[in-house]
């Protein structure tokens, strides 16, 4: 029993992981209607100018995750406004977007892979806390525990930022329809603009996470990142920031209890049937309504 | 609402126009760094083989000619390089010591010359597929590859094909040799990890042992299985097996399986990364007993990654800076004043590879006063024996093997020593 809450605890951090980088992956598609197959890409370099900022500035891990989270979050301005921006006057269809998000992907993983020589890396063991606590016979590790508390507050943050806030509406406004929203006084360029920002910090924040959590910062970080925090939205439901949370610890917890309990070599199969399985039978996700589910 | 109050902005035509350049140099540079790159090396500048190969594929073919001492016949060797990938730990050590060799043999003189014509696989069956056939079409006469049995397997058919002998200087499945056209040039692990087995049984006083496994990679599945005999004839009860994939970069839930199996032992027959993450997530979450390793943790960056948790895991590996044998002093001399730094094991199946082709060169010159397709391979089919940096080496249908082996460990300081199993 002792063995089923420690995969538990494993599979909740690892999900963690998976949710934050949902909810800016969530956040895009819910407010600009685009699936961007380049956020893995926010990852991977939130990550790369994290290690860099450690490892050869020497400065402390901390001050090395804001840097993470706003390089991030530019990179994600920044290829906004090159892929998707000249798109917008265009055409609402999702295709060109994607299509152009791929081309990103590509350019910005092999910028990665050219910058990293294609080598693993990882944040310096004495710049991040190594500490393992046990709790009633169940051990968590310091990154396990932050990644889940970074998912708590991120996610509660999205959400009183959505629902309490008058950027939040404006959000809300623009995802809905950007013409109405424009009609009634609110810049949606503006709103696409901070939306990116957070996105890809948000992205760059899960990044640093995921390098710290496997001491494993690589080109292909993100990657990895991109199936899972997709199927959480997906389970999860699109554009409700609580679905994505409980739709990335849904997917962790899965992922970590067959590995243990089927077989490790078929854990990817299961949780890609548990997506699977949502999309067939409740394909609007666990919080998502139909309204957001028709935009998809 | 003041600052969200919208604005009309006109969008330049000349923003879009940047915009298109940009995203085309980004794809422009993404091209340029998946493209097999090679760079031209002086043969008399190791230093720069050296460098060149920190930072990229290299190539040796254009100034071969000059390092030759004589009018020989040209012999092109062709090398499909992992210097980028998740093998990359490994790649850069096969390409340094294939060029050492490529160095020493057109300095030795004689009939022959040498060049090494390198294109980048990054261990992707595709890409390696791609890579040699770029290689078949320049007209390589020998092709070294492959350290991933998947991409063997993918490169095989390619050159039994076009009739191109291929030497493989790392993947481990068994049956990928097949004269006269392909070749095995490394010794492979299993039987090295079976005696580490042995030792493991003799020396350790368990009763209990739980493995890993990288369940997608044959090769690693293989190893496994070889370790596994000598265990179970001593009789020492298996506890299972944890089975993770090459991707794999979390172990936070493999490692608590096996440590709620409370093993006496663990052995971890992983690729390097993955082998790395797993024994360092054991120990950092608690197993203190003992465990061994194959030799996929035998390099540099492997220890940098994992760290102090591979000190005192005893892992198999036929060539070691601290071998006795004299050719492996000799190479490791070699190489730490080309490369400033200490070989591993995959830089020696590198430089033996080289140097398997080159002896199936002189004995194709020898019996047929030249070298090309027909003549290499049987030169490399009368290959029975060689003296190799791990000592004397037998050619059994197609497959090299070795008596000698070394048991090693890494130090604190991170530095390779044989492994006293006293300890255990």
């Amino acid at each position: 029993m002792t063995l089923f809450f420690q995969q538990l605890v494993n599979g909740l951090s690892l999900g963690a992981l998976y949710a934050v980088f949902g909810l800016g992956f969530g956040l895009v598609f819910s407010t600009m209607g685009i699936l961007n197959a380049a956020h893995g890409s926010y990852a991977t370099w939130g990550a790369l100018i994290g290690l860099f900022a450690v490892t050869n500035l020497g400065l402390p891990f901390g001050v090395g995750v804001l840097i993470a989270v706003v390089g991030a979050g530019v990179l994600a301005v920044v290829v906004d406004q090159l892929a998707f921006q000249p798109l917008r006057a265009r055409t609402n269809d999702l295709l060109p977007a994607l299509i152009t998000s791929i081309a990103f992907w590509i350019s910005l993983s092999a910028l990665a892979r050219i910058a990293t020589d294609a080598r693993v890396s990882r944040f310096p063991p004495d710049s991040v806390p190594s500490d393992f606590y046990r709790v009633f016979g169940v051990g968590v590790t310091w990154i396990q525990l932050v990644a889940v508390i970074v998912a708590v507050v991120v996610t509660v943050g999205m959400h009183l930022l959505l629902q309490r806030t008058q950027f939040g509406a404006a959000m809300r406004a623009v995802g809905y329809d950007e013409q109405s929203a424009s009609m009634s006084g609110i810049n949606p360029r503006i709103v696409i603009l901070v939306t990116a920002f957070l996105a890809g910090g948000i992205a760059g924040l899960a990044g640093v996470l995921a390098g710290v959590s496997t001491s494993n910062v690589s080109f292909l970080l993100g990657e990895s990142l991109l199936l899972k925090g997709f199927a959480a939205v997906v389970v999860g439901g699109f554009g409700d920031v609580r679905g994505t949370a409980v739709g990335g610890l849904l997917i962790g917890v899965a992922e970590v209890l067959s590995a243990n309990y089927v077989s490790g070599s078929f854990r990817d199969a299961v949780t890609f049937g548990l997506l699977l399985i949502f999309l067939i039978y409740r394909p609007k996700g666990i919080f998502g309504s139909s309204t957001t589910f028709g935009r998809a | 609402m003041h600052s969200l109050t919208r604005r009309r902005t006109r969008r330049s035509g000349s923003w879009t126009v940047r915009a298109a350049l940009l995203l085309v140099l980004l794809l422009v540079l993404a091209a340029c760094s998946d493209a097999g790159t090679e760079e031209p090396v002086a043969e008399d500048d190791p230093s720069a083989a050296g460098d060149d190969a920190a930072s990229g594929v290299t190539e040796a073919g254009d100034d071969a000619d000059e390092e030759s001492s004589g009018d020989g016949e040209s012999v092109s060797i062709g090398l499909i390089a992992a210097e980028q990938g998740n093998i990359a730990f490994a790649g850069t050590g096969y390409i340094d010591g294939a060029n050492l060799a490529i160095e020493e043999l057109n300095s030795e003189g004689g009939d022959l010359t040498y060049e090494l014509r390198v294109e980048e696989g990054s261990e992707v069956p595709e890409e390696a597929v791609n890579a040699a056939n770029r290689l078949i079409a320049d007209e390589v006469d020998g092709i070294i590859c492959c350290i991933l049995s998947p991409v063997a397997g993918a490169v095989k058919p390619v050159t039994e094909g076009a009739e191109v002998p291929l030497i493989i200087y790392g993947a481990t499945l068994p049956g990928l040799p097949a004269p006269p056209l392909t070749y095995r040039s490394a010794v492979l692990p299993q039987e090295s990890n079976a005696q580490l087995a042995q030792q493991i049984v003799e020396n350790a006083d368990i009763s209990t042992i739980a493995y890993v496994v990288t369940a997608d990679n044959e090769g690693m599945v293989s190893q496994l299985e070889a370790f596994q005999g000598p265990i179970e004839e001593a009789g020492i009860e298996d506890l299972g097996t944890t089975e993770t994939l090459a991707a794999d970069t979390d172990f936070s839930g493999p490692a608590d399986e096996v440590i709620a199996k409370s093993p006496d032992a663990v052995f971890v027959s992983s690729l390097g990364e993955p082998s790395g993450g797993m024994i360092r997530t054991l120990r950092e979450r608690g197993y203190e007993g003992i465990i061994v390793a194959n030799a996929t943790v035998s390099t540099a960056p492997i220890f940098e990654t994992a760290g102090d948790a591979l000190v005192g895991v005893p892992f198999p590996v036929e060539y070691s800076p601290v071998s006795d044998i004299p050719a492996a002093q000799e190479f490791t001399t070699a190489f730490e004043d080309a490369y400033g730094e200490a070989p591993d094991t995959f830089a020696s199946q590198g430089y033996v590879a080289v140097r398997m082709i080159a002896m199936g060169a002189e004995n194709a010159f020898d019996s047929a006063g030249n070298v090309d397709g027909d003549s290499l391979t049987s030169g490399l089919e009368s290959i029975e024996t060689m003296d190799t940096v791990w000592g004397e080496v037998t050619m059994t249908d197609g497959q090299a093997t070795a008596d000698s082996v070394l048991f090693v460990t890494w130090t604190p300081e991170g530095e390779v020593e044989l492994f006293d199993f006293s300890q255990l």
